[in-house]
């Protein structure tokens, strides 16, 4: 109120002044007294109030404008755009009135004043850099208020797409409102050529090494025709990875499919190439990965379980073999050392009840995966047991077994001197050739039922009954047994075996019959020795499929021509290797002549165990085990079964884990076209994934989360529930260590915030400290790119987000896209002002004076 | 010299109503004489008196004469510098660490008793503004010269329960501009850019007030699940030295936990309680050796669920079931119906539009909804009115975005999705990609209305979508939307410094923690917005609503109360081209002229009383 109030003092001069009036007067009226004495102390106090510096409060219309210009550079907005609202601020700055004042700020992720608040009409060329990877209006509002001086009109002028990616500006509106600030805001002019941006990079969270999987890359284009790109990606290992691409309007999301070979971490940068005349926005992006090592799988079978092992390690899986007799009743830490657990073949015997609790606690507590099939399916006896309990799945009693014809097979091995020698290095007595023969003679017995005839002879220069062709069951053992015990020596020659297994075929009946006859060598007899044997073969049907060994030409074209004559199959074998498989074939080839009926599978329900496996080239099955789904299961494959459906593959997920059933026998001639399926190998890949735990269980899982301004913060999730004390968080890179304590922020997770890192490479470790030790409970390598998540939303070409900006205006009294008049306008708002009353208070002192003089002059006279 | 306001030297014209007085009287002498005179003679002066002017007219006109001119708005020109500062700011950090304890004071208290030294020394004639920090700039003192008007500025300060912002800061610099001097107040350095400190056209000085001291604090409340899931209350030790401290839990005003524990300097420890016994609000206190008040105390809130009525009305029986096993996942002992539908327009399958009425939550599946008027609405893979398949994706979508969550690794693909159109009160939860055309689309939103709540979503969820192991995201934020829609809207616990609104054509009064009232009315928009400074308990009342607004504070930054030493003082801008005090500068002579006119008045009043005293003297 005053600005000089220590001057009030003088007010104590009032006593002197009164008694001049009043003096003034020598013995006139009181009232002229009072009057004169009242005037003087009158002049005397305007005074004082003059010199004390009284202000009054009057409410004034405002004459000064005040504009606060704010750009928008982020990256969002086209240079093109830019420069057209520059010179949009340069047109308001010229139409100004001299007494207004224009500032200029600029912001991104951060604000940098390009003009100060100025009245004269220079702002400048506007230049000036700021931070674009963000865009953050909340701020620069904040800052802009800042910018008005207090008594001005105030206009806010925002210059932008509206598209903010930190902050909030509708919360700003309550202070915009609160200061008097008007906020107009104009959209940038549409952008002249088309743009390409590529706007995102994903990889999923857990990947494998040696696995592909897909990477997703998100690019936009505002082309109104499809334009031609070339995407590459490049991993740091530096394995480039290119497609051609075409590009239409709007969002473009590719997967292409990626591996990397080695776990550790690993940096994957894309880049985009387009044609010449398209503006690339943005044309590389990087993410890192983690990338874990091969996944542990356990397969638990009484049996070999060869196909599974072979496909899992075929897909890159390291797969382990065990028996259900070796797994003990509280194997959990030994299941936790692998990811999933195949039961394959495993009879309710041999799983026992302890066992079944410990596979289901794996499962429901600790996210394990378990896939059951083959004949443990089968097994009836596991109606109502802790295993049923946590598969997909009911057991039921199964149906016989369908029947076949019995099929006669007959197998002559040489077991020549020269089958003592190795097949591509005839020199070297190693005994391959013979050892591949009775693996190849095994695997084929194992193709075959109890059912089927079997006759198998040895021969060198002379025949040696193994066993006469009989049925099979009761005398596999022996019959292995025999053809293990094999040893090389003698000549070669194949014509008595070949007609000893003529007339035991002709003594069966059995309307499916092959000979198969293995030799690496040439046979003692001449060619024209065997012209009576190849025409009776050939009269009786019988077909006789011949198989050379070796580099070895003796004889081809004996070999060749009877397996012709005979419509058998003549094999030469280059790598012997392959020689177990191709009985086999030979076998299916056989038992498929006369087999069950193929019962047809198809898709219940895809999901993402059959991704890429196209619904016709499901191979059918003749055989599987029957069950029920359960009602929340997913049955994702289906096999006919009396009129109706009977499931295939079904799937759940139970407790933490998740558990699937294959019915068909991976190991069974049952599932023999699914074995020779070229989707097999992958259909059990991704059966497994799906089910199996991301990771290897671990008592701590370490994550990264980045953070929209591209902190990071370490995430250590407990999975022992146990409650850990004195957790660090070591960071260690190739500029040294450091460590950050975590923090509980619930009963199960820890977190540690390491705000934005420099981009490298860091290993985190979990350590747990206690006393003077300490133990890594968990590690995670780490790439750091620097990149921060804001930037892919700033990256994208949207069109502005009018709804904001519209809210924005309209909450303050602005509006949208306004005009140069809108803006110039002076709306001429009131504000409040103290103003010295000199004004006032001079004419009353010269008023109050020349009345006090007259009176005294006039009508007292002078005092001489 | 010149006159500011020439004209006001009209004024002047004073003097020559002076001289006419004088002129005036002059005519008109009056002669003392005795009574006794009366019947003598005297002579009588024909000849006319000039005017002689005497010392009281040259007062008088002295005083009108100075009066005049400082009217007339007299000044000097200047060119010599000024000897103290003409302009000084006061910048004070009033977010939630200034409210600290120091000992019997804050931190803030201590920040005006230096600012009140700086003021004490600062020399005679300066003047200075307040300008306070935390999520906003605000000038509370405009400049003035009025040191008492500076110390009731400083008195009415006081620390908020926010963190103080860079932003905040960085506009309180740009206040602070054209100032001479910038005197900056806080416990620690805010984030700034170097621009914004080089944009000070005066010097700036960085006074740090406060020690280390030690903080409890609640870091978070978690309720859990009455009767099924424990809560858990986290609380941080931030001081160098172990810290004992009391964790108190009310439910619903009533004791309800009640702990001692002892905190490792630096640490954080996670307390679990109950499970609760029932649902409502849930207060945790800590007692302990603590310097900051603010984040001592925390809220949570339970909603109650049981009673309450939910209709599911849905043309597919399997996502039917789905959707009542949602429902009753949150709210177990919810009543639920369901309704098959019959047609596709979810006013036809009631029977009557009050019929909604009666339920607290509709959850609807494939359903125009335009007509609804009950009170909170789901619609999930909601129609538009009038064509079946209108709004349809042509392709396949995906989700690919949870709104303030990273994005999700591998967007998960979706059934038959349909482009929603939202109202601008509706609050957009996931978002996604849709196919031919290319598009982005928001999935899932939510919003509020006046007295109607409304979720929706947008994607089919048959086959059982919401419980698909490979979608859980999904499930997440189909839980999430009921959850919301099915709590009372009575109650909310938010954070402060966080803006909320209420949708209101009135104005509504809102009583604060402190028991202070405060009216707000609508904007445009006939919203009412609010940001929460304090923590407790805010009673927002409109016209036919009351609702309980719960602020909590905490955060990491503005709750470490440990002091890392700073000293920044930064000259006089160099590069601002304009140089401090050497411009010619306008002095008016106001004060001298009225002193002159004072002098004169009170010269010409001991004259008066002078030479009225001799002349009774002589009389006598």
């Amino acid at each position: 109120m005053f600005e000089r109030p220590e001057l009030l003092w003088l007010i104590s001069l009032v006593p002197l002044v009164w008694w001049s009036g009043w003096r003034a007067t020598n013995a006139h009226s009181r009232g002229l007294q009072f009057a004169l004495a009242g005037l003087r102390t009158g002049v005397l106090v305007a005074l004082v109030a003059l010199l004390a510096g009284l202000q009054v409060k009057t409410r004034v219309r405002t004459g000064r404008l005040e504009v606060v210009a704010m750009l928008d550079e982020s990256r969002s907005i086209d240079p093109s755009q830019l420069d057209a609202m520059r010179r949009q601020v340069l047109r308001l700055a010229r139409s100004m009135d001299r007494r207004d004042s224009l500032s200029v700020l600029a912001f991104g992720a951060d604000i940098r004043v390009l003009a100060e608040p100025a009245s004269v009409r220079d702002v400048g060329s506007l230049e000036g850099s700021v931070n674009g990877d963000a865009t953050d209006i909340a701020s620069a509002l904040t800052v802009a208020v800042g910018m008005f001086a207090p008594d001005a009109e105030k206009k806010l002028w925002l210059l932008s797409d509206g598209n903010e990616t930190q902050g909030d500006a509708l919360q700003e509106i309550p202070m915009l409102v609160a200061s008097g600030v008007q906020v107009f805001a104009s959209l940038p002019p549409p952008v002249t050529s088309a743009r390409v941006a590529l706007v995102g990079i994903y990889a999923p969270e857990v990947v494998r090494a040696g696995f592909t999987f897909p990477l997703r890359l998100d690019i936009e284009s505002e082309a109104e025709r499809d334009v031609e790109a070339r995407l590459s990606v490049q991993d740091s290992f530096g394995r480039p990875v290119e497609r051609l691409i075409r590009l239409h309007q709007g969002l473009n999301r590719y997967a292409l499919p990626f591996l990397i070979p080695k776990p550790g971490a690993s940096l994957i940068t894309s880049k985009l190439e387009v044609e010449p005349h398209v503006r690339v926005v943005n044309s590389s992006l990087t993410t890192s990965v983690a990338v874990s090592p091969a996944p542990r799988v356990l397969v638990v079978s009484n049996d070999s379980p060869t196909s599974i092992l072979k496909v899992l390690g075929m897909r890159g899986y390291e797969a382990a073999s065990a028996k259900p007799s070796d797994l003990q009743p509280d194997a959990t830490s030994f299941l936790l050392g692998y990811q999933a657990v195949v039961l394959d073949d495993v009879s309710s015997d041999a799983l026992r009840p302890e066992l079944q609790e410990t596979l289901k606690t794996y499962v429901s507590e600790y996210g394990g995966g378990v896939i059951v099939t083959g004949n443990t399916l089968r097994d009836s006896r596991f109606m109502g047991s802790v295993l049923e309990s946590f598969l997909p799945v009911r057991f039921r009693p199964q149906p016989p077994p369908p029947q076949r014809e019995p099929v006669a097979i007959y197998l002559l091995i040489d077991r020549s001197n020269s089958m003592g020698y190795n097949s591509r290095y005839p020199t070297i007595r190693d005994e391959e050739r013979i050892r591949y023969a009775k693996q190849a003679a095994l695997a084929l017995l194992r193709q075959l039922d109890d059912a089927d005839f079997v006759g198998v002879i040895a021969f060198d220069s002379d025949p040696y009954v193994l066993m006469p062709l009989q049925p099979l069951g009761g005398h596999r053992r022996a019959l292995e047994a025999r053809i293990a015990a094999l040893e090389p020596g003698g000549g070669t020659d194949f014509k008595q075996a070949l007609e000893i297994a003529e007339r035991q075929i002709l003594a069966t009946d059995v309307r499916t019959r092959q000979v198969i006859l293995l030799t690496d060598g040439d046979t003692n007899r001449e060619y024209h020795d065997h012209d009576q044997l190849m025409a009776d073969f050939a009269r009786q049907n019988i077909p006789v499929s011949t198989i050379r060994i070796g580099p070895d030409t003796e004889n081809l074209k004996l070999l060749q021509d009877f397996a012709e004559l005979t419509h058998g199959v003549f094999y030469r074998v280059d790598d012997i290797t392959t020689l177990p498989e191709l009985l086999v074939r030979l076998s299916h080839k056989s038992t498929d002549a006369h087999s069950i009926r193929h019962l047809r599978v198809t898709v219940a329900k895809r999901n993402a165990i059959l991704a890429g496996i196209e619904s016709d080239k499901l191979p059918p099955v003749e055989f599987y085990s029957l069950s029920e789904p359960k009602e929340r299961a997913t049955v994702s494959l289906a096999v006919e079964h009396q009129g109706g459906q009977a499931p295939l593959v079904a799937s759940w997920q139970f407790g933490l884990g998740r558990v699937a059933t294959f019915a068909a026998d991976p190991e069974s001639v049952g599932s023999v076209r699914w074995l020779q399926w070229d989707r097999y190998a992958q259909f059990w890949s991704q059966l497994i994934t799906w089910t199996m735990r991301p990771r290897l269980w671990q008592p701590f899982d370490l994550s990264v989360r980045v953070e929209r301004d591209g902190a990071i913060q370490i995430i250590a999730q407990n999975n022992d529930r146990v409650p850990a004390e004195s957790l660090f968080c070591r960071v260690v890179s190739s500029k040294g260590a450091s460590e950050i304590p975590m923090t509980p922020v619930s009963p199960n997770e820890y977190r540690a915030d390491m705000g934005t890192m420099a981009p490298g490479e860091y290993t985190f470790y979990l350590v747990q400290k206690k006393n003077d030790q300490e133990k890594t409970l968990a590690s995670l390598p780490y790439i750091a790119t620097g990149t921060v998540p804001s930037l892919m939303e700033e990256l994208r070409l949207r069109p502005p987000n009018r709804q904001l900006l519209e809210r924005l205006t309209q909450a303050t009294g602005g509006s949208l896209n306004p005009s140069l008049q809108q803006l110039l306008q002076h709306n001429g708002r009131r504000v409040v002002r103290y103003r010295p009353a000199t004004g006032y208070l001079v004419p009353i002192a010269i008023s109050l004076m020349l009345i006090e003089i007259y009176l005294r002059r006039r009508l007292v006279g002078n005092i001489t | 010299m010149g006159l500011l306001s020439p004209l006001s030297l009209l004024y002047a014209a004073s003097l020559a109503v002076l001289i006419a007085i004088y002129l005036l009287a002059s005519r008109y002498p009056r002669l003392i004489v005795s009574s006794l005179l009366l019947f003598e003679e005297l002579p009588s002066p024909v000849a006319k008196r000039r005017f002689q002017p005497d010392v009281f007219f040259w007062l008088e006109a002295l005083a009108l004469g100075t009066l005049s001119l400082a009217a007339a708005g007299l000044y000097l020109k200047l060119r010599a510098p000024l000897r103290g500062p003409s302009h000084r700011v006061l910048i004070f950090d009033i977010g939630a660490a200034m409210g600290a304890s120091e000992g019997s004071l804050t931190r803030l208290e201590l920040a005006k008793r230096q600012a009140l030294k700086i003021i004490s020394k600062s020399g005679a004639g300066s003047q200075f503004s307040v300008v306070t920090y935390a999520l906003e700039a605000k000038t509370v003192l405009s400049p003035t010269s009025d040191v008492s008007a500076v110390r009731h500025a400083l008195r009415s300060l006081s620390a908020v329960a926010v963190r103080s912002r860079a932003a905040a800061f960085s506009a309180a610099l740009a206040m602070a501009r054209q100032a001479d001097y910038v005197d900056l107040f806080s416990d620690r350095m805010p984030q700034y850019s170097d621009t914004a400190l080089r944009s000070l056209r005066g010097s700036f000085d960085f006074h740090q007030v406060g020690t280390a001291q030690p903080n409890l604090a609640i870091a978070s409340l978690e309720p859990g699940v009455p009767s099924l899931e424990s809560g858990f209350c986290v609380v941080r030790n931030f001081s160098f030295r172990e810290a004992r401290c009391e964790l108190r839990i009310e439910l619903n005003n009533r004791l309800t936990y009640r702990r001692s524990m002892t905190l490792a300097p630096r640490s954080q420890l996670v307390v679990p309680f109950g499970p609760l016994t029932e649902a409502g609000l849930l207060r945790a206190e800590g007692f302990g050796d603590d310097a900051l008040s603010f984040d001592n105390v925390r809220y949570a809130y339970v909603p109650a669920l049981q009673g309450k009525r939910v209709l599911i009305v849905s043309s597919d029986t399997g996502v039917g079931e789905d959707l009542a096993r949602l429902v009753k996942a949150i709210a177990p002992q919810a009543t639920l119906h369901t309704l098959e539908a019959r047609s596709s327009a979810l006013s036809a399958n009631l029977h009557s539009a009050e019929d909604a009425q009666r339920y607290d939550l509709v959850v609807v599946y494939d359903q125009v909804v335009d007509e609804f008027k009950g009170r909170s609405l789901v619609a999930f893979f909601p129609r538009s009115s009038g064509q079946p398949n209108a709004g349809l994706t042509a392709g396949r979508a995906e989700l690919d975005r949870i709104v303030g969550e990273q994005r999700l690794f591998v967007p998960i693909p979706l059934h038959r999705t349909r482009i929603l159109s939202l109202p601008d009160w509706m609050r957009v939860l996931a978002v996604g990609a849709a196919w031919q055309p290319a598009r982005r689309i928001p999935l899932v939103a939510i919003g509020r209305r006046s007295n109607f709540r409304m979720g929706v979503v947008a994607f089919d969820i048959r086959d059982h979508l919401l419980f698909d192991p490979d979608r859980l995201e999904v499930l997440e934020l189909a839980l999430k939307l009921v959850s919301e829609l099915l709590a009372p809207s009575d109650v909310k616990v938010v954070a402060t410094g966080n803006t909320f609104t209420i949708d209101s054509e009135t104005s509504a009064r809102v009583t604060l923690p402190d028991g202070a009232t405060v009216k707000l009315g609508p904007d445009k928009d006939k919203q009412i917005r609010f940001t929460p400074t304090m923590v407790g308990r805010y009673v927002i009342e409109t016209g036919d609503f009351t609702q309980s607004v719960f602020a909590n504070y905490f955060d990491a930054s503005e709750s470490d109360l440990r002091i890392e030493r700073r000293v920044l003082h930064l000259p006089p801008s160099r590069a601002s081209g304009r140089k401090r005090n050497e411009q010619s500068r306008t002095k008016p002579l106001t004060v001298a002229l009225a002193s002159l006119a004072l002098a004169a008045l009170v010269a010409e009043s001991a004259l008066i009383v002078l030479r009225s005293s001799k002349n009774r003297q002589a009389s006598v």
